[in-house]
């Protein structure tokens, strides 16, 4: 029985991880503030808030997926005079 | 981002400097990161950040390295990003408060047009004559304070890539004036006739500050006659792939065996120390053997980064670009595509985003579109398993055969990613031909810190993508082909009548013509994830098919057993094509700003793969029989 427990818990993880690291970067990180702004309105538990701003960093941290920082959200302005497809 | 963590009152101040100046290696020495660094231009293409406090008064800095641009004016997206920040026309980001210039102290005159752009702007700003020490030692000559007179900013002397190289900078670094940034709008293109203005105070201040341009070593001048030769060039670069493709193999058999027995080792123990029941099945079927058959390519991957760091840190990779520009023009592509093409046989992600260097916006679609067709490392693990298991590890005359199918499918890859750019410049993308502007770096002997770190940082990424994605998928995977067991009376293995077993059975429908049993087609589904995830896939899968003695078999063994020759080539063939793993069609979305080329990628990718497994198969099946 404690077997199955354990093995079920680890299995449930585990989606909820893959799940998670599959979404693209933009869901991910709307996912994580209304998460983290849930958990703090909601006046839960200091743990549940630290949990929920976690996320909200590691999500912002993963943004990008090679790159980090906020240039790369979107592809920058094209340089005048660019050709036109 | 590395250092101290940026405060938010920090100073931001801004790297800025030609391509391949060495700015990327300035920055990794003032902040501790490891930010790639590469000899050629364009490995920087968007902005990064980190930060680091004055070594007197503690000041705290917030420090971006910007794309390298000729000017403010741009000709590419990498540029455009380097004239957005420093304008401060980046959403939700104000210009920076000062500016650290790095010129190629070895190339001067072309660095010092940015430089007066740059003064212009009347943001407070120092000039690194970066790589300094390498200049000296040619018979360069400057008279540094005349310079600094004449430029009207302080000018100090940096070497990168040694220790304590920056220490001259940090100290005028601090006695710069604090001045509120022009805005935005006070900013204008320059004309024509400014640009030739500019170039004419360029000469002049080089003049009046004495500046003898340091000589060209000799020796690496006939080196390059003969590696940039019509004939002998492209000879050298083939032997040149040839060799590693070889390496990869010959030189990665005994890591790779010990890596394969401590992964067996390991099962064995768990097997053992565990009552028999889920939790044993669980991390001997699941983990080990999913995770563990993934891990076991680690030596042949680090190889091949290990040859690609060499030559990226050489100088050699831009003169290979000079070399295939008559190829890729023939079929459309501009040369500038050489270096994003071939960052993709790394992953296609940093090769995609590297596509902003072009400046035709139809010559950079077409390379985005292809460039999932270079072979990247994730599918290196694919090919090598099925190599190991259908082609016999011998000789031919001084060639290993392994060695030479994998190059064989290299190159696959490469004709494959000509033949679809050759359609789409003739087609949906046709643009007129770009001649190859190139700025041709200084061969070098390869920093051996810089190889460490980069070979590290790979085995990093790794192995992080063992544990966790693939691990993660992999626990999923044995949930999946261990439930519902088996009913009463079952004669084949449990995992035929579970979840997985069904799926698998279902998509066969759809790869049977393929020559694909249940098994592979269940592969292919988490494959989408990362490519690799399709060899831990097969590993889970098969060692819970597996019965009595066969538990402890390795994968290589059990696919040569159970697959016919004419599936492994099928598969082979699949791979060279293989639909895109979700963060590459992500990437494609965000620098496209459209679900239409992804979409379109996919499709097309997903219809070659199938019809070239299907040739191949039925060809296959036919000769075989």
């Amino acid at each position: 029985m404690w077997q199955a427990i354990i093995v079920g818990l680890i299995v449930l993880a585990a989606a909820t991880y893959a799940a998670w690291a599959l979404l693209p970067a933009a869901l991910r990180l709307r996912l994580a503030r209304h998460l983290a702004a849930t958990a703090r309105r909601g006046g839960g538990p200091t743990w549940l808030v630290r949990f929920a701003d976690a996320i909200e960093g590691s999500a912002l941290r993963r943004l990008g997926g090679c790159s980090k920082c906020s240039a790369v959200q979107a592809a920058p302005t094209p340089p005048k005079g660019r050709e036109k497809t | 981002m590395s250092g101290p963590a940026p405060a938010l009152d920090a100073m931001r101040l801004a790297l800025v400097g030609v391509p391949n100046c060495g700015k990327t290696a300035l920055f990794n020495r003032l902040t501790g990161s490891r930010q790639k660094v590469a000899n050629y231009a364009g490995v920087t293409v968007e902005r990064k950040e980190g930060a680091f406090a004055g070594p007197t008064r503690g000041e705290r800095y917030r420090l971006l390295d910007l794309p390298g641009a000729y000017s403010l004016t741009p000709t590419t997206l990498d540029e455009a990003i380097t004239r957005d920040c420093l304008l401060g026309r980046l959403a939700g980001e104000s210009a920076p408060e000062r500016v650290i210039c790095v010129v190629d102290a070895t190339n001067l005159r072309l660095n010092l047009r940015l430089v007066l752009e740059l003064r212009d702007l009347g943001v407070p700003m120092i000039v690194a004559l970066n790589m300094s020490d390498l200049a000296h030692s040619r018979g360069f000559g400057l008279d540094r304070e005349r310079l600094e007179r004449e430029l009207g900013v302080p000018v100090v002397e940096t070497v990168a890539i040694r220790d304590g190289g920056e220490r001259a900078l940090l100290e005028r670094l601090e006695g710069l004036p604090t001045l509120a940034p022009r805005p935005p709008t006070e900013w204008r293109e320059s004309s024509f006739e400014q640009i030739q203005q500019t170039q004419r105070e360029v000469r002049r201040i080089l003049h009046a500050a004495g500046y003898r341009e340091p000589a060209r070593n000799r020796a690496l001048q006939r080196v390059d006659g003969l590696v940039m030769h019509p004939i002998a060039g492209p000879v050298i670069l083939a032997a040149l792939l040839f060799f590693v493709f070889q390496a990869v193999f010959s030189w990665a058999a005994v890591p790779m065996e010990l890596v394969d027995a401590g992964v067996n080792w390991l099962g064995a123990q768990l097997h053992a120390a565990l009552p028999p029941g889920l939790l044993n099945s669980l991390l001997v079927d699941g983990v080990i053997a999913g995770a563990g058959s993934v891990l076991v390519f680690l030596p042949q991957i680090m190889i091949l980064f290990f040859f690609i760091l060499v030559l990226e840190d050489s100088g050699y990779l831009p003169r290979a670009a000079y070399l295939l520009d008559r190829m890729m023009g023939s079929v459309g592509l501009s040369g500038r595509a050489f270096i994003p093409l071939l960052s993709s046989f790394a992953c296609a992600v940093p090769g995609i985003m590297a596509t902003r260097t072009i400046p035709n916006v139809r010559d950079r679609l077409a390379t985005i579109m292809i460039a999932p067709l270079m072979t990247c490392s994730a599918r290196l693990p694919v090919y090598a398993l099925i190599i190991a298991a259908f082609i016999p590890r011998q000789r031919v005359g001084a060639f290993n055969l392994q060695g030479l199918v994998l190059f064989t499918l290299y190159v696959a890859g490469i004709v494959s990613a000509m033949a679809v750019a050759y359609a789409l410049k003739r087609t949906a993308l046709r643009s007129t031909y770009h001649p190859l502007l190139l700025e041709l770096p200084e061969y070098r002997w390869p920093d051996p810190r810089n190889l460490m770190l980069g070979l590290w940082e790979r085995l990093k990424i790794f192995l992080q993508r063992v544990g966790t994605i693939i691990l993660a998928l992999m626990i999923v995977l044995w949930f999946l082909s261990s439930f519902p067991a088996a009913p009463d009376g079952a004669t084949g293995p449990a995992i035929q009548y579970s979840f997985a077993g069904s799926i698998g059975r279902a998509l066969e429908h759809v790869f049977a013509p393929i020559g694909f049993n249940w098994q592979i087609s269940l592969a292919l589904v988490p494959g989408l994830a990362a490519r690799e995830v399709a060899v831990g896939a097969l590993g889970t899968v098969y060692s819970l098919s597996a019965t009595g003695d066969d538990v402890a078999a390795t994968l290589v063994p059990m696919i040569a057993g159970t697959w016919s020759l004419a599936t492994a080539l099928s598969l082979l063939a699949w791979y060279v094509f293989a639909p895109q793993c979700l963060s590459t069609l992500v990437v494609v979305k965000r620098e496209t700003n459209s679900w239409r080329y992804p979409l379109l990628m996919a499709g097309y990718l997903f219809a070659l793969a199938y019809i070239a497994a299907f040739i191949t198969y039925r060809v296959a099946s036919a000769v075989l029989s």
